[in-house]
């Protein structure tokens, strides 16, 4: 099992410019303007965001955990 | 009758006692005078509550029985769809919507069992919040210092609460709250397992993890008011078939027998003395002994956290393209992160999220209810940012939740229960398995019969 380090953070392996070019992509890719006095908010949320994520990420699973939503008809 | 109980109304209004018209109409002047000074309330249904009011007193003259909670003032947060009004959820996005043209699941059944509704609930925009703040609507003020948050994101529903202003509110829970109110405020408030309660027109944030549930000032209140709410419903494709198991009657079968025990290793990190005094007492009085460790707590909390992101703003990307300028800049920014996180990262929560399940159902084969604190400390002042968390200063906002999200996030029952410390009460989450709401509720009566457990009157003037 490989377990990071809790503050590590995804984003941080990338640069600032890095970060800041993926969201710009993001953006157009989802259609969403963005405007420049936002985009301060936008990074810090997203560092922390994926910091999270990579703390749940670096837990290995077995295939075979289905995820959790289920369907009851 | 201002701090009267939800039970002790109901006895009184079918015993002939009191007219359910007075009732009301006091509630309404309470409202009127001290809600200035809360902004719990973003409506006051006057008009309805009082139209109410006459057709129930008439009924009771005709010989009708009412049901358990007879001429009940109560509240509901404003993402509930409430007939004839607009569904806020906090926003200012949604004043443009078209009026609920029917009452949320909720409102009915309290309606049905006798109760009358009297408004509608401040919240945090869109319930992404945990302090009970709106950019749009101001600050929410807790009744025991108005200089202090109520918690969030019902802030409204632990206000009105707590300040004597409704015996009984409506409210919702994704990551904490209903449960982070109740802690801040000090009220008895409910999250029931996940799928137990209707979640039929009310205004939604996080699919997987959205709850609904009451707040009350006593323990009895909330399991008669939970008993009249639960029930299947079709209209809702989360809601459990199960049938509804009512917890009132065996409110008061004590706790011998049950196997209860502190959660330790995550649920200590960070918590205050108050967060510490607080589960000690309660500890102390329901005789426990030992702790148990939930396995991985802090990936839960974690995965919590990337599962709202990404569902919340999937929910919100829409809105975000039309109204982007229009939300509150700190619920905006989040909601645009989320919608860039990559898929699979949301859907590793969502397997992480399985496994952590599959480890708390083996952990409650060998105890029935887990205590654990509800925040890591008392009420903050409006407007602070950070606090110590282990002698760092850390953000305060994202932090509050951080006891409540590994547990909504499998949605296990959770009653939490105030502890009247001084200055500011704290509350402690009593967490039992799946579909044992009733576990929980007979040690939060256990608590509060003992005294340990109860909700402080605070001064409010007008």
């Amino acid at each position: 099992m490989v377990r990071a380090a809790a503050s590590e953070s995804a984003a941080s392996r990338l640069t600032p410019g890095d970060l800041q070019g993926y969201i710009a992509a993001a953006a157009v890719l989802l259609d969403l303007k963005i405007d420049a006095s936002w985009l301060p908010g936008v990074q810090v949320s997203l560092e922390t965001a994926l910091t999270h994520a990579n703390l749940v990420s670096s837990f290995v699973l077995l295939d075979e955990i289905e995820p959790a939503p289920t369907f009851r008809t | 009758m201002e701090w009267s109980s939800a039970s002790e109304i109901a006895a009184n209004v079918t015993s002939g006692e009191w007219q359910v018209a007075s009732v009301i109409e006091q509630a309404l002047s309470r409202i009127e005078s001290i809600n200035p000074g809360l902004n719990a309330f973003s409506e006051v249904t006057a008009d309805r509550a009082r139209a109410r009011a006459l057709s129930l007193d008439a009924q009771i003259r005709e010989g009708k029985r009412l049901g358990p909670l007879a001429g009940v003032p109560f509240a509901a947060k404003n993402l509930f769809d409430l007939r004839g009004i607009a569904t806020l959820a906090g926003s200012r996005i949604n004043r443009d919507h078209e009026p609920a043209s029917r009452d949320a699941a909720l409102v009915e059944r309290l309606e049905n069992a006798g109760a009358v509704l009297v408004g509608a609930l401040h919240m945090s925009e869109y319930a992404y919040d945990f302090t009970g703040d709106n950019a749009h609507y101001g600050p929410t003020r807790n009744p025991h210092d108005r200089s202090r948050i109520t918690g969030g994101s019902s802030g409204g529903s632990g206000a009105a609460v707590a300040g004597g202003l409704v015996p009984l509110a409506l409210g919702s829970d994704t990551n904490g709250s209903i449960r982070v109110p109740s802690s801040f405020c000090g009220v008895f408030g409910l999250k029931p397992t996940y799928g137990r309660l209707s979640r039929a027109r009310t205004f939604p944030f996080v699919s997987s993890l959205d709850h609904l549930g009451p707040f009350a000032r006593n323990a009895k209140d909330l399991a008669v008011s939970f008993d009249a709410i639960c029930a299947p419903d079709s209209e809702d494709p989360v809601c459990s078939l199960r049938p509804a198991e009512p917890t009132a009657p065996q409110l008061c079968k004590g706790i011998e027998g049950l196997r209860i025990a502190s959660a330790g290793g995550y649920f200590r990190k960070g918590a205050s003395a108050e967060a510490n005094e607080a589960l000690e007492r309660v500890a102390r009085a329901l005789g426990v002994k030992w702790e148990v460790e939930l396995p991985e707590a802090d990936r839960a909390r974690s995965a919590a956290y990337v599962i709202t992101a990404t569902e919340g703003a999937s929910l919100h990307l829409d809105r975000l393209k039309t109204h982007g300028a229009e939300f509150d800049p700190a619920v905006r920014d989040r909601l645009i992160a989320g919608a860039m996180m990559p898929a699979s990262l949301g859907l590793q929560a969502q397997k992480f999220r399985r496994w952590f399940h599959e480890r708390l159902l083996e952990l409650f084969k060998h105890v029935d209810l887990i205590l654990a604190p509800a925040t890591p400390f008392t009420a903050p002042p409006i407007g602070q940012q950070t606090f110590l968390f282990n002698g760092v200063e850390t953000p305060m906002r994202p932090n509050i939740g951080m006891y409540t999200q590994p547990i909504s996030l499998i949605g296990f029952p959770v009653v939490v229960v105030p502890v009247p410390l001084h200055p500011l009460p704290i509350g402690v989450q009593i967490i039992a398995p799946p579909w044992r709401e009733d576990l929980a509720l007979r040690a939060a009566c256990v608590a509060e019969e003992l005294g340990v457990a109860l909700a402080p009157r605070p001064f409010l003037s007008s």
